[in-house]
């Protein structure tokens, strides 16, 4: 493959899938600016590398891979992460949701979540994938992605849609038996 | 794809179906399944979580791309095209070896870091900068320098940072113009010059620059004549896809002159730039020449 032909295909891609990586480097790392430099990167890796994808339809799958693990690679892991779950917190009813989500509201609280179990609510909820092709493309096991996607969704509802009054239990240590 | 000997719970069986999907009939989900065929209870709690479900899915696909962000991503693309150390489609094969895309795509290229790159980068300059001053002094020959030759030129404070308060100002010996860009959105201070070629007029001018906003960044914009530098670079626009880490984060352009107005508090008009282009070489501080792009082409440049 050309040097031309490299470039043609990933200028497409630019045009058709800047969007949905955009929102998931976004959702990621909680920053545009650092959002925009994911992306960037991820398509020039891609450009890289276009000739080892075989199959096209499944370049944005390839592409969110890329921007998943330069967001890992870029990262320093802590060594223990501190994650309240609320567990034992009463579970929220939508009509304490007020029909809405704070957009702002809703990155803090992914802030606040460690990495293993952000990313499986990020695909869930912005990629629309399954536990099963979350499991498959985080390369974990299925049940390991059900455990952290119940846990890091039921953190999503009470700390977004808890009523107003209630008291949150004390922190609980990342779960760390998965 | 991997099975886990993890038995998950009623709850998290429930978590794992997504909304208006018919997920239930997973195998997997069969004591989720039964609990909500046989328990309104458990089937209320299905339709709460998938309502709540809907609201985080909106609310999550609620962030747009940037403006000209598009634009940028194709820019940088296009440098980085232009850099590429595969010029040749039997090279690019030769290099490449054909592996599954989840292994490519897990593997993206190694990266130096920015500390090991600056060392390797220092001991070469160093290295370079003192066989050409031998050669300059041998034959007392031409006075262009490779672009890294010039970073090296940049005078260092003790840590490691600019310091251009120890060189004089700036001669006019060529007329400084600003690159293209929205240049206007930073405040340039007085340039100062820098004479490589020792023979009493300054090679370049080193303006420094800061921003203003909420996140202020300050740094450096060194313009020489394309005539005093050896290879000058073939990027011509400020690209965060060259960044060089020594001395600190800076990226390299040859622009033509003229495009945006005349640079320095003293509206310099010097008569030394017959060939009317110019390198820029922009330094800012770590990591931030991406911002920087952007406040200098905020529609796509």
């Amino acid at each position: 493959m050309t040097d031309g032909e490299r470039a043609r295909i990933v200028s497409g891609w630019v045009e058709e899938h800047s969007l949905p990586l955009y929102r998931f480097a976004y959702r990621l790392c909680g920053s545009a600016a650092d959002a925009e430099d994911l992306v960037q990167q991820a398509f020039m890796t891609a450009q890289q590398k276009v000739g080892q994808l075989r199959d096209h339809d499944k370049a944005l799958s390839w592409l969110l891979t890329i921007v998943r693990n330069t967001f890992l690679k870029g990262r320093r892991r802590p060594g223990f992460a501190q994650f309240d779950t609320f567990d034992g917190f009463a579970e929220p009813a939508i009509e304490d949701s007020h029909g809405a989500v704070d957009r702002e509201e809703l990155q803090a609280a992914l802030n606040e979540m460690p990495e293993d179990f952000r990313l499986p609510v990020i695909l869930f909820y912005l990629q629309e994938m399954s536990y099963k092709q979350i499991a498959a493309h985080l390369e974990v096991p299925e049940g390991t992605v059900m455990s952290r996607l119940s846990r890091g969704k039921a953190y999503l509802r009470r700390r977004l849609i808890t009523r107003l009054g209630d008291e949150a239990p004390a922190p609980l240590a990342a779960d760390t038996s998965v | 794809m991997t099975k886990s000997r993890h038995n998950p719970s009623l709850r998290e069986q429930l978590d794992a179906v997504r909304p208006g999907s018919d997920g239930l009939r997973h195998a997997d989900l069969q004591e989720a399944a039964a609990a909500v065929e046989s328990s309104g209870e458990w089937r209320k709690i299905l339709d709460n979580q998938q309502q709540i479900d809907r609201l985080l899915a909106d609310a999550m696909q609620d962030v747009e791309l940037p403006e000209g962000a598009q634009q940028r991503l194709l820019q940088s693309l296009a440098a980085a095209g232009e850099a590429s150390p595969f010029s040749d489609p039997q090279e690019l094969s030769e290099a490449s070896c054909p592996i599954p895309p989840t292994v490519a795509a897990s593997d993206p290229p190694q990266r130096v870091s920015r500390r090991r790159w600056a060392s390797i980068a220092a001991a070469t300059v160093g290295l370079t900068a003192c066989i050409g001053l031998g050669l300059l002094l041998w034959s007392g020959g031409p006075a262009t320098l490779t672009l890294d030759e010039i970073r090296s030129q940049i005078p260092l404070a003790a840590d490691g940072q600019i310091d251009a308060s120890r060189l004089a100002p700036f001669d006019d010996a060529f007329l400084l113009t600003l690159p293209s860009g929205r240049w206007d959105r930073v405040a340039i201070g007085d340039p100062v010059g820098i004479d490589w070629s020792h023979d009493g007029t300054h090679d370049a001018a080193l303006l420094p620059f800061t921003t203003g906003g909420r996140h202020p960044l300050s740094g450096y914009l060194l313009i020489a004549p394309a005539s005093a530098v050896t290879a000058p670079p073939a990027r011509t626009f400020l690209s965060t896809a060259g960044i060089s880490y020594f001395p600190v984060d800076n990226t390299a352009w040859t622009s033509t002159a003229g495009l945006n107005g005349t640079a320095g508090s003293n509206g310099s008009s010097g008569t030394n730039n017959a060939a009317g282009v110019l390198v820029y070489v922009c330094f800012v501080d770590p990591g931030k020449l991406p911002a920087l792009q952007r406040l200098l082409y905020p529609h796509s440049a």
